[in-house]
């Protein structure tokens, strides 16, 4: 074995160093059994994108009705595009991992990444 | 006529005497040129040996003896068998030199004993869990590498601390032949007895549950191990 200089931590301190080292572990399961970090993106990219395209063609689409019928038939195409995703999920045949993750976590995620990356380019300005 | 032939006596004398200091230096003069060149030398090899090094690259991925999930030593419990490093790398094969320095990069190699915070301690858990590197060929089995292994009949270190940093750590290089060359490098966990006297224990069910990030891995082909 090798020379480490060890000390040894508190029960504490151990646990907590535990805590980190299962996350990075997390990390790096998601990199090997799932996908690297580019291709992680491009499905984040792909998605934003995919929302954003077919939020436009709604908005475009609402924006000129002028009765209940033509609602529904503007929000036809998107409702058709994504009931296969939402019943896999409502089946649990996919999960996201938001939900895994827990929606309280996930907006103050959200929240706070936000507020102190845009707090930073404030205070650079 | 007794002071001249003093004098003549004495010139003689000092003649041989810068015949010899002459001859010294000349003497002086070329074992130092003789040791400059063995010293240009030995540090033109030296560079060369460091220099010369056949890397392959790893992507850092923490890992742990629970992702890694490696299958028990049959003939061993205290031991699991060989796995080879999962990676993303794209840069992992290497042709290594058999019984030449290898070093693994790791920014973390970190062990424990859960034992330590048990009442009575060590009452349970007596082990700590450690790591042990191989290069070996890409389809190398378990037992192929055991084997290869224990031809070279010499002590296989193993590595983890209860300290989170970088270290460089020995390998073992070893070819199974017949087999394609591209070689990667294997882990195994092993584990120690933290208590003497104690008798070993089941590698997955004791000693915790180590973890472990690689950079890189360097083979020295003139470099002995």
């Amino acid at each position: 074995m090798t020379d480490f200089n060890e000390q040894i931590p508190t029960k504490e301190v151990f646990l907590q160093k535990q805590q980190e080292n299962n996350k990075l572990v997390a990390r790096g399961e998601i990199s090997i059994n799932v996908a690297d970090t580019p291709s992680l993106l491009g499905t984040t990219s792909d998605s934003i994108h995919l929302v954003l395209f077919e939020l436009a063609k709604l908005c475009e689409s609402l924006n000129k009705v002028t009765t209940l019928a033509e609602v529904r038939s503007s929000a036809k195409p998107l409702t058709d595009l994504l009931s296969g995703f939402s019943a896999k999920v409502n089946r649990r045949e996919v999960k996201l991992p938001y939900q895994a993750k827990g929606i309280d976590q996930v907006i103050f995620d959200i929240e706070n990444r936000a507020t102190s990356v845009a707090k930073i380019l404030t205070d650079n300005n | 006529m007794a002071l001249e032939q003093d004098i003549a006596e004495l010139v003689t004398a000092s003649n041989n005497l810068t015949q010899v200091v002459d001859d010294k230096v000349q003497l002086i003069d070329s074992k130092v040129t003789n040791a400059e060149t063995k010293i240009n030398s030995a540090i033109l090899n030296f560079a060369n040996s460091h220099s010369s090094q056949i890397i392959s690259y790893y992507d850092n991925a923490r890992h742990s003896q629970t992702s890694i999930n490696p299958e028990i030593d049959p003939l061993d419990e205290t031991k699991t068998k060989w796995k080879a490093l999962p990676t993303t790398g794209t840069a992992v094969h290497m042709y290594p030199s058999v019984g030449q320095l290898t070093k693994v990069h790791s920014t973390n190699c970190y062990s424990y004993h859960p034992g330590h915070y048990e009442d009575p301690k060590h009452s349970n858990d007596h082990s700590c869990t450690y790591v042990q590197f191989v290069l070996a060929n890409d389809s190398a089995t378990s037992e192929q590498i055991n084997t290869q292994l224990a031809l070279q009949n010499s002590n296989h270190a193993y590595y983890g601390g209860w300290w989170d940093g970088t270290g460089v750590f020995d390998a073992k290089v070893i070819r199974v032949p017949g087999q394609h060359p591209y070689s990667r490098l294997f882990i195994r966990y092993i584990n120690r007895v933290i208590v003497e006297g104690k008798a070993p224990q089941n590698v997955i069910n004791f000693g915790g549950n180590p973890t472990l990030s690689v950079t890189k891995v360097i083979n020295y082909p003139h470099i002995k191990a």
